[in-house]
Order: C-alpha cells, then sequence, then structure tokens
C-alpha cells in the first residue's frame, strides 16, 4: 500500500535484497522515513528487521538495491560511514560499558581533552555536557559519575539513546529500545522517544511490543519472511490487523522487483 | 530536575570521606585485600620477630621490585582481557641481548636501550599475534615464552653472564633517604599507569574495551590497536623489571624467573583485576604483589620448608581464581 508523501523524505531504502548462502533474508524490501516521525518496524522472528537495520547501519552489505539519505544516493560500506551519514542506532544488547560511568560511556571514543598525545580529559567539562545532554531528552540522571551497571535498566537504556543523540544524528535506529525492561520503565523510555520527535529526530522504532509501537510511532512497516507485508499510518490501523499481517501476511504483498 | 547543569555538577564535586573514597574507587575488594595485607603483617610480626625490622622490610620491598613492575605492565594487558605468561622470558632474553653487548664493549647506555626496543619488540609479537591474528593470548604467550627463552639459552649457552656498571650498581644497591632506588622506580611507575588509566582517554578505552569490546568498537575506538599495545605495554615492563634484575643480581640469567611464572598473575588477580578484563585498580595490584611478598618472606624468616611455599602459594593462586569466578570473572 503506497502512501503519498506528505513530507520530506530523509531515509529512502528500495528494493533491498540480501541472501546468506541459500536463504533468502531480504526480498526486495522498501522503507522510507519522514522528517519529524517515528516509524514502527515489526516482525515476527526472522521477518528481516534486523538484517535491514544492519545493513542499513553498515555491518550488512545489501545484494541489490539501493539507500538514499536526503535525496541523495548513498553507498554504507561500514558502520563508520553509517556514522559519517549521521544515522545512529542503540542496539537491544544495550552497548554500554557497564565498567564504567555515564559520562564515560557518552564520551567512549570522542571524549573531550586537553592534548592530542597524552590525551588527558577535561573530566568537568564531560560531566556538565553529559547533564545538558541527557536534560535535553529530559533523563532524570544527576550523577554523571554513577557507574552504568547501578542504574537501572531504563536508566541504562536512557543514558544508551542519549549517547546515540549527542552524536548530533539525522535520524535514530532503535532496536527494541524496551525489550527486558520493568512496565514502569518502558513509559519513561516511550518518552524519550516521544522527546525525540519533538526535538526533531526521526526514528525506526524496532519493537515486539505493539504497544509501545501504538504508542510512539506514526506508521508501522510489517515484515514477514524477508518482504515488507504492508505498511499501515497508526491511526488508520489496529493491533488485531497488525498481528494479522505479521503471522499470516494475508495484506498486499509487494510485487518482486528486479 | 530544575537546574540539571548545577545539580549534576554539585554531585560531582560532592566532598566529603565517601566522595573520596569514591573518587579512588575503592572497591570492596581493595579494601579487602588490604585487610588481608594487615592480617598477614599481623601474624608475621607476631611469629617472627625479624619480620617488623627495617633491614627486612627494606629487604623484601626491594626484592619486590621486579616482580611489582612486571605485574603493574600485566594489570594492563589483564583489564584489556588478555593474559602475558611470557614476561619473564621476555626479561631473560632483553637482559641477555643487553649484557651480551656490554661484555663485548658496547656502551652500557646504548645497550641498555636496545634492552628496551628487545622487550617492546617482544611484546609487539605478542600483542600483533592476539590483536591481529586473533590467536587466543594464554597460546600466544605460552608459545613466544618458549622461543624468547629458548633463544635467550641459547645467546648466553645457557650461563649466567655477570655485568658491571654506574647504571647497574646505583639501580641495584642505591638507596635515598634509606630506600632502596628499584622502589622508587617500582613506586613512580605505579603513579604512573594509576594517573593514565584515571585521567586520561587512553585509560578509559583500556577499561572500555576490557569491558565490552563490541561497545568500545562501535563507539569508534581502534579495539584491536588498544589490544595490540596492552600486551607491547605488558613486555616493556618485563624490560623495566630485566635492568632492575640485572642491577639486583649483577647478572642475566637466562633461567630467570622460571620457577615463578604464575607469580605475576597472581599478584593481579590477587590485587582484584577481573581474568575476564575491564576491571581492576593498580593500587590493588600493587597490594596483592605486597601480599606475595609478605607471604614468601614471612615463611623464609619461619623456616618452612620450601615444599610447603610452593604448595601455599599453589593455594593462594587457587584462591585468587575462585575469588574472581565468585567476582563473576573467569575467562571469556
Amino acid at each position: 500500500m503506497a502512501l503519498a508523501v506528505e513530507q520530506e523524505c530523509i531515509l529512502e531504502m528500495k528494493n533491498i535484497h540480501k541472501s546468506f548462502g541459500g536463504l533468502k533474508a531480504l526480498d526486495g524490501v522498501n522503507l522510507d522515513l519522514r522528517c519529524d516521525e517515528v516509524i514502527g518496524l515489526v516482525g515476527d522472528n526472522a521477518a528481516g528487521k534486523s538484517t535491514l537495520m544492519k545493513i542499513l547501519t553498515g555491518f550488512y552489505h545489501a545484494d541489490s538495491g539501493s539507500i538514499s539519505l536526503d535525496g541523495k544516493q548513498v553507498r554504507i560500506d561500514s558502520p563508520k560511514v553509517s556514522k559519517r551519514l549521521g544515522i545512529e542506532m542503540v542496539y537491544q544488547n544495550l552497548e554500554l560499558c557497564q565498567n564504567m560511568n555515564v559520562t564515560e560511556n557518552l564520551f567512549l571514543g570522542r571524549e573531550i581533552m586537553r592534548d592530542p598525545v597524552l590525551r588527558f580529559l577535561k573530566r568537568n567539562q564531560m560531566d556538565k555536557k553529559s547533564v545538558e545532554i541527557l536534560h535535553k531528552l529530559k533523563i532524570d540522571i544527576q550523577e554523571p559519575r554513577k557507574r552504568v551497571d547501578k542504574l537501572s535498566g531504563g536508566q541504562q537504556q536512557a543514558v544508551a539513546i542519549g549517547k546515540a543523540v549527542s552524536f548530533d544524528p539525522k535520524m535514530l535506529v532503535l532496536d527494541e529500545p524496551t525489550a527486558n525492561l520493568a512496565l514502569k520503565e518502558i513509559g519513561k523510555v516511550l518518552d524519550i522517544v516521544l522527546q525525540l520527535k519533538e526535538n526533531g529526530i526521526p526514528a525506526i522504532f524496532i519493537s515486539h511490543r505493539l504497544d509501545d509501537v501504538f504508542h510512539v510511532c506514526d506508521r508501522i512497516f510489517v515484515l514477514r519472511g524477508g518482504r515488507r507485508v504492508t505498511v499501515k499510518k497508526i491511526s488508520e490501523t489496529n493491533h488485531d490487523e497488525i498481528v494479522r499481517y505479521m503471522f499470516l501476511g494475508d495484506g498486499e504483498e509487494e510485487p518482486q522487483r528486479a | 530536575m530544575d537546574e540539571p547543569q548545577e545539580t549534576g555538577t554539585k554531585a560531582v564535586k560532592k566532598a566529603g570521606l565517601f566522595g573520596f573514597i569514591r573518587k579512588w574507587d575503592f572497591s570492596g575488594e581493595i579494601v579487602s585485600i588490604l585487610i588481608a595485607l594487615i592480617i598477614l603483617c599481623a601474624f608475621f610480626s607476631l611469629t617472627s620477630p625479624y619480620f617488623l625490622t627495617i633491614k627486612n622490610i627494606l629487604n623484601f620491598t626491594m626484592n619486590t621490585s621486579i616482580l611489582g613492575i612486571m605485574a603493574a605492565g600485566l594489570f594492563i594487558a589483564m583489564v584489556i582481557g588478555e593474559i602475558d605468561v611470557s614476561q619473564y622470558s621476555i626479561l631473560a632474553l632483553s637482559t641477555a641481548i643487553m649484557v651480551i653487548f656490554i661484555r663485548r664493549g658496547m656502551n652500557s647506555g646504548l645497550a641498555i636501550v636496545i634492552a628496551i626496543v628487545v622487550a617492546l619488540v617482544c611484546g609487539m609479537i605478542n600483542g600483533f599475534s592476539v590483536a591481529f591474528l586473533r590467536i587466543n593470548p594464554i597460546i600466544t604467550t605460552l608459545g613466544t615464552m618458549m622461543i624468547y627463552r629458548g633463544i635467550a639459552f641459547k645467546i648466553t649457552e645457557a650461563k649466567a653472564l655477570g655485568v658491571t656498571g654506574v647504571f647497574f650498581s646505583a639501580v641495584g644497591s642505591g638507596r635515598i633517604l634509606g630506600i632502596p632506588v628499584s622502589v622508587y622506580i617500582m613506586l613512580g611507575i605505579y603513579l604512573l599507569v594509576h594517573i593514565m588509566l584515571t585521567y586520561t582517554a587512553h585509560g578509559k578505552r583500556v577499561y572500555a574495551v576490557g569491558g565490552n569490546p563490541e561497545a568500545s568498537f562501535i563507539s569508534g575506538i581502534d579495539v584491536r590497536m588498544v589490544r595490540f599495545w596492552g600486551l607491547v605495554v605488558s613486555g616493556a615492563a618485563a624490560g623495566l623489571a630485566g635492568l632492575i634484575f640485572v642491577s639486583q643480581v649483577g647478572a642475566t640469567v637466562p633461567t630467570a624467573g622460571q620457577g615463578g611464572l604464575m607469580d605475576v598473575i597472581t599478584a593481579v588477580i590477587l590485587g582484584g583485576i577481573s581474568l575476564s578484563g575491564g576491571k581492576g585498580k593498580v593500587a590493588g595490584t600493587l597490594i596483592g604483589v605486597l601480599i606475595l611478598a609478605i607471604l614468601s618472606n614471612g615463611m623464609v624468616l619461619l623456616s618452612v620448608q620450601s615444599y610447603y611455599q610452593t604448595i601455599v602459594k599453589g593455594g593462594v593462586i587457587l584462591m585468587a581464581v575462585f575469588v574472581d569466578s565468585v567476582r563473576g570473572g573467569g575467562f571469556k
């Protein structure tokens, strides 16, 4: 089902194919993300969600298809290139160093240094900036030198999102950000995602939890068996319909294109 | 969170004893091994009248410096999640080359530089194999341990080769304010490692790679280079320790450290490091080194038979590894 383009399209993935040996992981998938929106990417296990996002973030290379950012076709060869293009991903398994504090995690790999050789840190300046970054997203962590493993799961996820946002990304990919969280923490993480939207950062939200998807997303893309089954505006669909698409795939199956 | 900036900074600047403890990050493990050290000292001072004499204390602290310097280097490698069992072989090889050159008439200063370069190259070979060829660090360094040791035996023809010089006598028997020079060198190295790990981006990356290499990679850190340099530092520490060894013994010995292979690793593990990397403070390693040194010294003073000493040391190694696995460490 093709939706009319209402806003400027920041990301467009067209006709993405990917196979692992004889297994077709993605079969002509299309996906687009517009400015100021959050889209949900859902599907059963092995639907192709992670593969699609790994292609976007440079971990895998597509066999065929194209990716455009801001209307320009790009080639994403590696995670570094993806980052350089402004695509940040928050991983499901919280890519934080549990043995380090909030500031150290937020600035890992791009520390603020006094000199380029000995690389002494400007620790107070980094702490101050950490608080600023977290405050922008209304994340309530007041001690930037608190070790990450002393934070709750929700707070850790918030730090991970804060870290991604601190790179000033064009867009974010959130991989199951509410998985493994207690119920009350889920709400806080969803608030941060809504805050992202308010701050003008579009995002792709991957989740198995449809409640969360319906809470924060504007549109929802359903994948099944490596193919895009449908794309719906959240306001024009409901849980039952999406579940049907996810497991029965009786929606509009996109034709394979060369 | 009305004024988050103030709140955050205030939290950071929170003074007092807790602030100090947190700043130094004296974790429970360091406090517990500090207590173990005190108990050990109390035990030996009660059981041997010689233990607390100045002469004895200076004696064992001087003997500690070789183990201590190697442990400081190994600590960095182990925080990264690697291990190096070839340190004593690097010590033997680098000092053998140095002494041979000096005996053939080379200037001592130049020979010392060559010894350090040899140690660095040995560390680089270890680092390259582990970081770039992804060979298991234990296997790599077990292999290179034999190679370096074998070369040391070959070039010295399995003999101890004596050497003298101003540098060696200053480092070997020199004292400042009554304290051996080698102890100052060891403490200086610990201070440098502490500063590097706590206040520089290099140090943060060491902990990051040890704690979560995937997160480090995603954050743009060159994980392989961090791993590589970890083992280079470990090798360099062995080279430095070698200079002190030659200064104290007055010779290079191709069998140096052959019986004490696990001493350095034990000291580092006792100091609260995790075998899986990412955790530990170098101050803890220094305490671990002191515990081992005091244990050896105390048992000698009590005339404990050497067989029993070996058994006790083996027990300490097992205990250290057990404590590590209780803490949730263990090999990855």
